[in-house]
């Protein structure tokens, strides 16, 4: 299966990332509505599903604008490398999120709850290391884009 | 600096940039880069064309001139 181009497989994940995007944005703010109806409170945990929420949904729509480039036959550009850099910022954000989430648990929440406290640290470590390879991965782009240009001026 | 005289030489054999693309088997375009000195490096199979279309050296293109910075 072609992997770039119209209807490649980077076509099709730009049109599943949108379903999740659309799908998340719907999930976040009906939430609320949904849980009171069924009598139940979010308390504190909005601490936890909003920030995150967000930031899951910023990397969703990062991810569309890449994959709308491997569309256009395009992926090697600087517009690639500067949605890879920011995506990579945005997940250093979110495991800030989950080690305040983490710390707030442990620290003020007093939980004994070692699944809770076990999740939370796994998230904060993965989306640690989903920043540092996304920040890694852009500086491959980068250097890449300016072979391109390199091979590109070389007549 | 390397500097392309492309242009000189073109000017000196009265040949249309169109025309040596066409021998050289490049775009019109790609021609332009290089006329312009806005390429960053030339295959030597190119070199080697040019020179025989243009019946020259590889010295009556390329030129060296100090870097002014």
């Amino acid at each position: 299966m072609r992997i770039i181009g119209k209807n490649g497989l980077g076509d099709l994940l730009k049109r599943f990332l949108q379903v999740c995007f659309w799908g998340g944005i719907i999930i976040l703010i009906a939430l609320p509505l949904v849980l009171q109806g069924f009598g139940v409170s979010l308390n504190a945990s909005w601490i936890v599903i909003y920030p995150n929420g967000i930031v899951l949904l910023v990397i969703t729509h990062k991810f569309i604008e890449l994959f709308d480039s491997l569309k256009n036959h395009n992926p090697f550009c600087v517009r690639n490398v500067k949605i890879l850099k920011s995506t990579g910022m945005i997940a250093l954000i979110g495991s800030l999120f989950w080690l305040f989430d983490l710390l707030y648990e442990v620290i003020l929440a007093k939980s004994n709850d070692f699944v809770v406290i076990a999740t939370l640290a796994f998230l904060f470590i993965l989306f640690l290391g989903v920043a540092i390879a996304l920040d890694m991965l852009s500086e491959l782009l980068k250097e890449a884009t300016e072979y391109k240009k390199e091979n590109e001026l070389t007549i | 600096m390397i500097i392309v005289n492309l242009d000189v030489m073109m000017a000196k054999r009265k040949i249309s940039s169109q025309e040596l693309a066409d021998k050289l088997g490049i775009t019109p375009a790609n021609l332009s880069i290089l006329k312009t000195n806005k390429g960053k490096a030339i295959r030597f199979s190119t070199l080697d064309k040019i020179c025989a279309a243009l019946k020259c050296m590889p010295g009556d293109i390329l030129e060296y001139r100090e870097s002014e910075e």
